[in-house]
């Protein structure tokens, strides 16, 4: 299937210089050209973009996001690198995972004193900051 | 208690002086109190709030998300209704970011166990690992 910079944009839900952009970072690969001179897309531009921009939103700079999409086992000889590669992403995965548990945990507490009728203190998200 | 120029609190977040005074514009940071000579006179208080600021961006909040959260607190006035809508949504938004940072997660396990197995060549195993109700 073949998409034009257009639709592939529409599908992914960004704009045209977006998609330019992720290019120039190298980020998404630089599509086929029709004669005419027309970048060419395939699918799977869509889902790779999709992915970039929810990446994003989850907080990973697009440095980090072309190393999660670089990682692959292609070549056995390289597994050792990825490997190692992406147990360090897997160890930030899951501190991310756990501060967002803390902060639910500080807000479900929230939600219960509201319904207490229990005042908090003056802004009870720093807690998020103590050692626990 | 301990009091500092926007330049020493800038340093001990590993900020610069402008992110500073964006963020009080932004309102995210108070007014500081000003010494006798005019200067913003900032206290720990305000470090603290700073670092959460950054770790919330870090943890992909926007700065209007950001204020919604250091602007929550449970009172006995009669805004606790509203105030437990807004906790319910943010509870809402951090679940919908714990799940896609798990589908990571487990994404990333998926290529560990692919070396571990010398399995065959993988294409980004990751990309997919954001399909479903969390493409918008």
């Amino acid at each position: 299937m073949s998409m034009t910079i257009g639709a592939v944009a529409e599908a992914a839900r960004v704009n045209v210089a977006t998609v330019r952009y992720y290019e120039r970072r190298g980020i998404i690969a630089e599509p086929r050209r029709t004669e005419s001179g027309y970048r060419q897309y395939d699918g799977s531009a869509v889902a790779r973009i999709r992915f970039i921009r929810r990446a994003q939103e989850l907080g990973f700079s697009l440095e980090e996001i072309a190393d999660l999409l670089a990682l692959r086992v292609e070549d056995p000889a390289a597994c050792g690198a990825v490997e190692s590669a992406t147990r360090a992403k897997l160890e930030d995965v899951e501190s991310r995972i756990r501060e967002l548990e803390r902060l639910r945990g500080i807000l479900k507490d929230l939600l219960g004193s509201c319904r207490a009728r229990r005042a908090t203190s003056e802004c009870p998200v720093l807690e998020l900051l103590e050692d626990g | 208690m301990e009091s500092m120029k926007i330049g020493e609190l800038a340093e001990r977040a590993g900020v610069n002086v402008q992110t500073v005074r964006y963020y009080e514009r932004r309102d995210l940071l108070p007014e500081p109190e000003r010494t006798a000579s005019g200067y913003r006179d900032y206290d720990v208080d305000d470090l603290r709030r700073l670092h959460f600021i950054l770790r919330a961006k870090e943890l992909g909040f926007t700065l209007s998300e950001i204020r919604d959260l250091l602007g929550l607190r449970a009172s006995t006035g009669a805004t606790a209704a509203d105030v437990r809508r807004r906790a319910q949504e943010k509870i809402d938004d951090v679940e919908g970011k714990l799940r896609d940072l798990q589908r990571i997660r487990d994404g990333l396990a998926r290529v560990v166990r692919s070396c571990d197995a010398h399995g065959p060549p993988d294409e980004c195993a990751l990309i997919h690992t954001l399909h479903g109700e969390s493409t918008g």
